[in-house]
């Protein structure tokens, strides 16, 4: 048994025991120090954040608590309950109550929630056979001691992401775990989603269960935790009490420094001559009458809650998507947007917000990643030279400071803010008149995202592009748009004109629906 | 975990890490060498190796082509009965009038054949499995039908050379390869298309996302499949002087085991034609090997096949360790 003595001006105040408790716990990889001597502890019913930037050892450790990985050998120990434990395999963890959620939900979609949440336990009748009764008896008590929205017997395929994430605890609860991690659960959620996954983690706090959590959003990390452990490259850098947690501070610890320009302070004059216009456009049955102007030297904003269809209409102008109706308009000429290959060639170009679905090329070179766009440009009659690629990678890899060994770098390799300027490179290697950028810094560590709004900013300021950037970050917007458009229900419900009147509270008021919409496009096309 | 050095080495070369999959099966490939030699003396004369060399030829040739499909996450069931079919067509217009027409039209017909293929896998999405499996099917019929069901011969075929002669001691058949091979690799290594290649085979998705004709470049692939199985076809017409419908039966599976063993993934986006070329050296080795050592016919089907599962169990073993 381990105890731990808490003490108060040298008297002892109680004695305490820790549901979980790791002490020095360290990792390497091959070449890399992942984690250094990091130590954390956890109560019962509460939360502990792990914050950090990307690569900063936050996976690397709760993958440790998971059984995911081994830590290594000899150094550090996990306590549970305040006795020692050696969890080796993700059975040992589950064994001792530690179920973790992962960023990328592992839910069969064709099987029922039940079947989920019973997959490879299910209870038998005769030792054989599947007791269906049961199963599903057992799977409504689970949903209703965590107020599930949806039944035993829906198939997930129809649930949402953030239903699905709701299953994954269901699961949790099932397997009687005491300790749930949640690794990055907001981040494909919507506002109001988000509201009920908070209220579910309070309940389950109040139930007596812990929760390690893990988010880049420091917002919702001060709002809901006891403690804050910062990583800062494998190393432990702070442990803040519920008391000390603010969102400065932690910053500061997580990038060794304090961010004054978190966001860049830019006075941009956008011009009022039109680069793109976007006329009544529709998808035929979500985006509807969606027309709007981007001038020169602006960086528009797209804001809007997940799903409001602000993607959708990006797509629809790049054209991956089809449009039944609608125009799209380039220095006042009308362009078939039918087809990426038009759009590009004509200059328009979209960053996916899925860097890795729809984005990278995972196992291909760092330079072929920058230089795919511009293939037929650096080449001779289709003939390309063994260092070509390389060749023309290099000055982005220098200018964006993209960090990689070598430009033969796989893109898989690269942590997530890398990954992103690769992207960011490739996009404006066609040298665009229009750039779409769909969540530029999501999964992004705080020092890249800095770095990617002075890019943004260098590429207007220059007068080369135009930029739509959108963001569910609703600081993201304020920081860089010049101008927004909010969108609810695949339409504009609203704009924002000047960079004062951009706030929260008038962005959240369309964008939620309190506010009914407002929006009329003045048709001037006719003064370009 | 953030790579923390930024020195750009531009002259670092992009295949080194590639080099390396192909040292492991280069390796392979010298073992069993070594091991048959030891056995069998007789293994290592140079009229022994050029034989070895003249057998891998046609596999080359057809794997050459299956490399470049599966780089795009497809598979090509349908080279052998391509291959009958312009095998067959090639002899059968060298016995007419016009014998001048044998190659290009057999060639046209192979790649013809192979945009089929394509197409129906751009354009109505099949699963390459399925459209090249009913395509393998029905040019299995169509070779047995041109050919009449005999064997089609011509003892005095106008293009015997490409399947007889020697240039400088080498054989023909195996310069013929040789060449193939290289145009692949440049194709692959030092074109757009090539770039376009894995593009599409590593992130299909992405690669629309970049403006590249997925269906275009799925429709030159599987032509150039067909192609290059066209090629064999002529080819080993010229070796036997004649035809018939059984040419080139399962000859899909020993491309696809060269192909693996090479290290191209079946998930499409990784691998070379390099990995290639000695994937079919090794399974001609093989057969040579086991041949020479008197090991039954049978027992040979038996440990071919288990070096082919042995071979990607340790790429597998190997692809974890790196990670």
């Amino acid at each position: 048994m381990r105890v731990t003595i808490v003490k108060y001006d040298g008297k002892i105040m109680s004695e305490k025991i820790h549901k979980i408790e790791a002490n020095h716990i360290s990792k390497t990889f091959p070449g890399v120090k992942a984690l250094v001597d990091v130590s954390v502890y956890l109560n019962k019913g509460e939360l502990l954040s792990i914050v950090g930037e990307n690569g900063a050892g936050k996976s690397t450790l709760m993958k440790i608590l998971a059984g995911v990985y081994t830590k290594d050998e000899g150094l550090g120990e996990i306590y549970i309950d305040g006795n020692l434990v050696d969890i080796r395999i993700p059975r040992d963890a589950l064994d001792h109550g530690i179920s973790i959620i992962h960023q990328e939900l592992s839910v069969a979609p064709d099987i029922t929630v039940a079947e989920n949440i019973y997959m490879g336990r299910e209870p038998l009748k005769n030792g054989v056979f599947i007791d269906r009764k049961k199963l599903i008896a057992d799977t409504r008590a689970v949903l209703k001691e965590i107020d599930a929205p949806f039944k035993a017997t829906d198939y997930p395929r129809t649930l949402s992401i953030a239903e699905q994430q709701v299953l994954e605890i269901a699961k949790a609860i099932s397997q009687k775990s005491d300790v749930i991690i949640m690794d990055e659960p907001t981040a494909s959620l919507s506002e109001t989603e988000m509201e009920h996954l908070f209220a579910l983690i309070g309940r389950l706090k109040a139930k007596g269960i812990s929760i390690i959590y893990i988010s880049h959003r420091l917002k919702e990390v001060v709002e809901l935790s006891d403690r804050v452990v910062v990583l800062r490259d494998g190393e432990h850098v702070a442990t803040m009490e519920k008391e000390e947690i603010n969102e400065k501070d932690m910053v500061a610890h997580m990038v060794g420094r304090d961010l004054t320009e978190y966001y860049g302070e830019l006075d941009l004059k956008p011009s009022d001559e039109k680069v793109l216009t976007v006329k009544n456009l529709a998808d035929g049955h979500f985006v509807n009458n969606v027309s709007f102007d981007l001038c020169k030297g602006e960086i528009l904003g797209l804001a809007g809650l997940v799903g409001a269809g602000r993607s959708e209409i990006a797509k629809l102008i790049f054209g991956v998507d089809k449009k039944i109706s609608g125009e799209v308009y380039l220095n006042g000429k009308e362009i078939d947007g039918s087809d990426p290959i038009n759009s590009i060639s004509n200059g328009i170009s979209y960053l996916t917000e899925d860097r890795k679905g729809l984005g990278l090329f995972l196992d291909m070179s760092s330079a072929d990643n920058i230089s795919l766009n511009v293939l037929n440009q650096i080449s001779r009659k289709g003939f390309l030279k063994g260092n070509s690629s390389r060749r023309f990678s290099r000055d982005y890899i220098k200018n964006l400071n993209i960090k990689v060994a070598s430009p033969s770098t796989s893109a898989r390799s690269l942590s997530g803010g890398n990954q992103q300027k690769l992207l960011i490179s490739r996009m404006i290697s066609t040298s665009p008149k229009v750039l779409i950028l769909d969540e530029p810094t999501r999964g992004v560590d705080v020092g890249a995202k800095s770095e990617i709004y002075k890019i943004i900013e260098r590429l207007v300021e220059s007068g080369e592009m135009s930029v739509v950037v959108i963001s569910s970050e609703l600081p993201e917007i304020i920081g860089l748009a010049t101008r927004v458009l909010v969108v609810r229900d695949g339409t504009i419900v609203h704009q924002i004109k000047d960079k004062e009147s951009i706030t929260q509270e008038n962005i959240m008021a369309y964008a939620a629906g309190m506010k009914s919409p407002d929006y009329k496009y003045e048709d001037d096309l006719s003064k370009v | 975990m953030n790579i923390k050095t930024n020195d750009i080495s531009l002259e670092q070369n992009n295949e080194s890490k590639l080099d390396l999959n192909i040292l492991g099966i280069l390796l392979i490939l010298f073992l069993f060498a070594a091991v048959f030699y030891l056995i069998e003396p007789r293994f290592g004369t140079f009229s022994n190796i050029t034989n070895i060399f003249r057998q891998a030829s046609v596999n080359i040739m057809i794997a050459c082509g299956m490399t470049l499909v599966i780089l795009t996450a497809g598979i090509d069931l349908s080279v052998g009965s391509v291959l009958a079919v312009s095998a067959i067509v090639a002899v059968k217009i060298s016995l007419t009038s016009m014998p001048y027409l044998a190659i290009p039209i057999a060639l046209l017909v192979g790649m013809g054949v192979g945009a089929i293929n394509g197409l129906l896998i751009a354009i109505f999405k099949m699963p390459p499995f399925i459209a090249t499996l009913g395509t393998m099917t029905s040019f299995r019929g169509v070779a047995y039908l041109v050919a009449n069901g005999t064997t089609v011969i011509n003892n005095d075929l106008p293009y015997k050379f490409i399947g007889n002669g020697n240039i400088l001691g080498i054989p023909c058949m195996v310069l013929i390869a040789i060449l193939l091979f290289i145009v692949t690799w440049v194709l692959l290594k030092r074109t757009v298309l090539g770039t376009r290649i894995y593009a599409v085979g590593g992130n299909v998705l992405a690669a629309k996302y970049s403006g590249i004709s997925v269906g275009v470049i799925l429709v030159i692939v599987y032509a150039l499949s067909g192609l290059l199985s066209g090629i064999a076809g002529v080819v080993l017409s010229a070796r036997l002087y004649s035809a018939s419908g059984l040419l080139g039966v399962s000859y899909e599976l020993d491309a696809i085991a060269a192909v693996i063993l090479g290290g191209t993934s079946f998930n499409g986006g990784i691998g070379s034609v390099g990995g290639t070329f000695i994937g079919a050296l090794i399974i001609a080795v093989l057969n040579n090997g086991l041949t020479i050592a008197g090991v039954p016919y049978f027992w040979q089907q038996v440990a071919k096949g288990i070096v082919i599962v042995a071979a990607v169990l340790i790429d597998i073993y190997r692809q974890k360790l790196k990670k």
